[in-house]
């Protein structure tokens, strides 16, 4: 998608490290991506996406402790750098100026959630 | 923290730790084990285990993966590696690679139709259920010095081991093969059939499609058919028309009212020692035929079904005078023997098993062994002898580190790979050859139904193969020492050599062994087939005498002696080189109670000899003029010599309730099979009780002759087919088994002679190669290419002979021992084992000749400019 380098996946997993903040760790991103999308998805893709994302420098990630619940192991919590920021904006400006060139859209013929 | 009973699963975890990333490790199981336990709160175990199994399979991804994996599966990449430098070996000599791949896989195909042969025959009859407790009634009979065993006994025996016998569940009672003419409307056909007793059906899994399952041939008016048969008279589609069961189908000039179909059985099996295509009650056949009682009478197959857990050695000696005890004219010991082991081993001399087809299957199974060996032979000969080319690839193997292990591990690889290919040539070529072997054997073996154990075998097959053949030269190669290798010290030692010359000698004896058992079975065929049996039985056709041809004989045969190419007509109760039936109880003047002597009788019209073209020794033939020759007798010289008459010509004889005088004593003829002795003869004049009717016709006019046969026969008997046969070919049938093994063995030999000088040739073109420098130095120095030759083709020559020698007192041994069965055989001459082993001296020769020439020729320049 332009060059963004961002692939649809990544980008609603980015945007999902964004929302959970101090709960994004793979398992609870991909909890969160399945109760989001009705998609089911495996932790490993969510991983692979991850380790993707933190290699193209959009996300950094730190060890902290768990809970009992995982063996008291620790787990990565992954957030989001300015410059993974930067490109999910990007993302959605460039989604934007699509829709506005739209034509049922440009002519008003269209409802949509005024949000979008 | 709560208490769980469940954990993941182990094989899992400890699977995910095997591949995953150190590094992310923590992380990881930390994550998989949360989802775990939170799926544990809203779903089953099993669901919980199944998924975390699934998540662990979905870390198989390349961020997720230990960096040294590839090391930890190095065996896998050591694979490919050999796998490929076999393939590139493999191109790279492509006339050895050609030489051991069609050895290998010409001798596995063999030995894979030879199992499949060996299958098919081993499964005879197994489709019985209770075949472990079925049990022929079998009899040795005394007559003489002589003890012949059949399995045709007296009737009143079933009664007796039914009633006397606890041991016995059951007891059936079949006829011989019958052969009626069967006709439902316009239909008529001769089929071949039994009469059998209703336990004959419970006793046997016989299949029935049709009709009721129990109380079959109880009724005496039911008759049971095969499908094929049901087929044949009420059409293809006799199941749905449901006209089968209830019809009604007509013996032909019998009296009897037609018999209804009461049941229809699945054909049967080719695999079935017994074949028949319809059963009539043997209540029909025990109310005709009042002599079946007489204890003196046999004709019968006898079955008995035995409870489990007996002791069958001592039912059979206790049951041994059953018949003893109410005869008197001669001996007859009973026994029993397994029906399983009836197809197989039913060949007895003097009282004692002594072989049958098992023979053949030992046999075949030893020739299947020999190939085997022969192509592991050349392939291990080759492996070796090509060691030299390759101990500079050894040394350095070894030199950078390679162990023993990894050096046998490469061997073996190429061997296996070797093997794999000619294991499926060899699976090509069984496919191929199976229809024309199929012909040859007289079977009809699909691929289609070889079931796993089969596949197993012949897999069984290739691994043995390929363990004999790649052991050695692995262990072998792979022993090298490194340092002298590449130092250039290395030689091959004289051990290996003679190891090698030893298994060419091993190999060319065991070809020398098969030829002179093709050799000799081709003899011993061809001895049968010019043999002279006393009399002419070429252009000699026989026919059944029935129906109106019976009852106006005489008019029949003067009408057929009109035909222009009809020679000599007569009729006679059986062939004469094949007369079944026989008695004991003959009485002639100066017989000692001690006489127990069987005699063949077999009843005759006028103009037997002359139809047969046997010869009188003493007295004359039967006259028309003579009335009281209805009461005489011819008999053959064995019987003259047998009871003893100096002056046999009108001395009195008498049995079976009338006595008259002989006539004439007719010189020996062949009364049964080659396998046993001529036996005393008594021919007896009785139109009465003949039943084929034999032709002679002019020779050259056999066409002529039948033409005018048929017109006549339709004349008199049109509700008869007529089938005729040839004395000749009937004679020759009888051999066939025999005739059959003649061409196996000769394709067997062939194919052993023919491995075998594959992989001389192998030797003689490596042998050429290594010997070229000396060559070349010999031709400069003025050597001719003659002597070249000589030098290269000695010691194979020697070899060769050292193999004949071997061979040729164990090839004596073993054709003396099979033509021994025989009482009328060939006599083996020095000649045929100097044929075979100068026949493989000579190949041998050819083929290394060759390609020494070839190397003889070459230009000494080429060869020595290299250095």
């Amino acid at each position: 998608m332009k060059e963004t380098g961002l692939g649809e996946f990544e980008e609603v997993i980015l945007l999902l490290v964004g929302i959970l903040a101090e709960e994004a760790y793979a398992y609870k991103l991909s909890e969160e991506f399945e109760s989001q999308t009705g998609r089911s998805v495996s932790i490993g893709a969510v991983h692979a996406a991850l380790s993707r994302l933190s290699e193209k420098g959009f996300l950094r990630s730190e060890m902290k402790e768990g809970s009992a619940t995982r063996g008291g192991r620790r787990k990565r919590i992954y957030s989001i750098t300015a410059s993974g920021e930067r490109t999910l904006r990007e993302a959605r400006d460039f989604r934007i100026a699509l829709w506005n060139q739209y034509p049922p859209l440009s002519t008003g013929n269209l409802n949509l959630d005024p949000l979008l | 923290m709560r208490q769980h009973n469940h954990h993941p699963p182990k094989i899992a975890q400890r699977f995910l730790r095997w591949f995953l990333h150190p590094e992310l490790a923590e992380e990881v199981e930390g994550d998989l084990e949360e989802r775990f336990y939170a799926l544990l709160e809203r779903k089953s175990a099993v669901r919980a285990k199944f998924d975390y199994s699934y998540q662990v399979l979905h870390y198989l991804r390349g961020f997720a993966l230990r960096k040294n994996l590839f090391s930890i599966i190095n065996p896998l990449f050591m694979f490919r590696h050999n796998f490929r430098l076999s393939w590139r070996l493999l191109l790279k000599n492509k006339g050895y690679s050609l030489i051991n791949i069609g050895g290998l896989a010409l001798g596995m195909a063999v030995a894979m139709l030879i199992t499949l042969w060996i299958k098919d025959e081993l499964s005879f009859d197994g489709f019985h259920q209770d075949l472990d407790q079925l049990y022929v009634v079998k009899r040795h009979v005394f007559s003489g010095n002589e003890i012949q065993t059949s399995e045709y006994v007296t009737w009143n025996i079933a009664g007796e081991l039914q009633d006397k016998y606890p041991e016995v569940e059951n007891v059936s009672i079949n006829s011989f093969p019958q052969q009626l003419v069967l006709t439902n409307e316009d239909r008529s056909f001769r089929e071949q059939g039994l009469f059998a007793t209703p336990s004959f059906m419970d006793m046997f899994s016989w299949k029935i499609l049709e009709g009721k399952t129990v109380g079959q041939l109880r009724d005496p008016g039911s008759i049971l058919i095969s499908a094929s048969l049901a087929a044949k008279y009420f059409g293809a589609d006799w199941r749905e028309n449901e006209r089968a069961i209830g019809g009604t189908i007509q013996h032909t000039s019998s009296d009897l009212p037609p018999f209804t179909v009461s049941g229809v059985f699945e054909d049967l099996p080719d695999q079935s020692s017994m074949q028949f295509d319809y059963l009539l009650p043997m209540e029909l056949f025990e109310k005709r035929n009042g002599w079946i009682t007489n204890w003196n009478n046999s004709g019968f197959l006898i079955f008995a079904k035995m409870r489990p857990g007996t002791d069958i050695a001592a039912t059979s000696a206790r049951m041994k005078d059953m018949q003893n005890e109410h005869i008197e004219d001669f001996r007859s010991d009973l026994f029993l023997q397994a029906f399983a082991d009836h197809h197989l081993y039913n060949v007895f001399q003097d009282d004692i098993q002594s072989g049958g087809r098992i023979q053949y299957i030992r046999i075949f199974s030893m020739v299947a062994i020999f190939l085997i060996l022969i192509a592991s032979i050349n392939f291990m000969n080759l492996a070796t002898a090509r060691s030299m080319h390759r101990a500079r690839e050894i040394g350095v193997r070894k030199a950078v580190g390679a162990e023993r292990r990894l050096l046998i591990g490469q061997f073996m690889s190429e061997s296996f790979f070797l093997l794999a290919i000619s294991f499926s040539v060899a699976l090509l070529l069984v496919t191929i050859a199976l229809p024309a072997f199929n012909q040859l054997t007289d079977k009809s073996i699909t691929l289609g139904a070889m079931g796993l154990n089969t596949l197993l075998i012949f897999a069984g097959i290739g691994l043995l193969t390929a363990v004999l053949a790649g052991t050695y030269p692995a262990f072998y190669l792979s022993s090298f020492n490194a340092v002298k290798v590449l130092k250039g010290v290395f030689r091959q030692s004289v051990g290996t050599s003679r190891l090698r010359q030893g298994l060419v000698v091993f190999q060319f004896a065991m070809s020398i062994l098969l030829i002179v058992g093709a050799l000799t079975v081709h003899r011993q065929i061809e001895y049968i087939r010019s043999k002279n049996l006393g009399m002419d039985r070429e252009n000699v056709l026989y026919f059944r005498l029935e129906g109106d041809l019976r009852q106006q004989f005489n008019t029949v045969k003067a009408e057929l002696q009109q035909v222009p190419g009809i020679a000599s007509i007569t009729a006679t109760s059986s062939n004469p080189l094949d007369i079944g039936s026989n008695t004991h109880s003959v009485e002639w003047p100066g017989k000692t109670p001690t006489d127990q002597i069987s005699f063949r009788i077999l009843n005759v019209n006028f103009d037997f000899l002359e139809v047969m073209k046997m010869q009188l020794a003493e007295g004359r033939d039967f006259n028309v003029g003579f009335s009281r020759d209805s009461f005489n007798y011819l008999i053959n010289e064995t019987a003259a010599k047998a009871m003893g008459l100096d002056l046999p010509v009108d001395q009195e004889l008498s049995f079976w309730g009338s006595s008259g005088k002989i006539v004439g004593v007719i010189k020996d003829f062949h009364t049964t099979s080659l396998y046993s002795d001529i036996e005393p003869t008594i021919v007896r004049l009785r139109p009465q009780s003949t039943s084929w009717m034999y032709m002679r016709t002019e020779p050259g006019q056999t066409d002529q002759a039948i033409a005018g046969l048929q017109t006549i026969y339709k004349k008199f008997n049109p509700e008869y087919p007529l089938e005729y046969q040839f004395l000749d070919e009937n004679y020759l049938n009888a051999y066939r088994s025999e005739q059959t093994i003649g061409q196996l063995s000769f394709y067997f030999t062939l194919f052993a002679l023919v491995i075998a000088c594959l992989g001389l040739i192998g030797l003689a073109v490596f042998t050429g190669q290594q010997r070229l420098k000396e060559i070349s130095i010999r031709k400069v120095m003025g050597a001719s290419i003659s002597n070249l030759v000589i030098l290269l083709s000695r010691d194979f020559l020697l070899l060769i002979i050292l193999s004949v020698i071997i061979a040729t007192p164990l090839a004596i041994v073993f054709t003396k021992d099979w033509l021994g069965k025989f009482a009328y055989h060939t006599e083996l001459g020095a000649g045929i084992f100097l044929l075979a082993g100068s026949g493989v001296v000579f190949i041998a020769l050819l083929v290394v000749g060759f390609y020494a020439v070839k190397v003889a020729v070459i230009n000494p320049v080429e060869a020595m400019r290299s250095e």
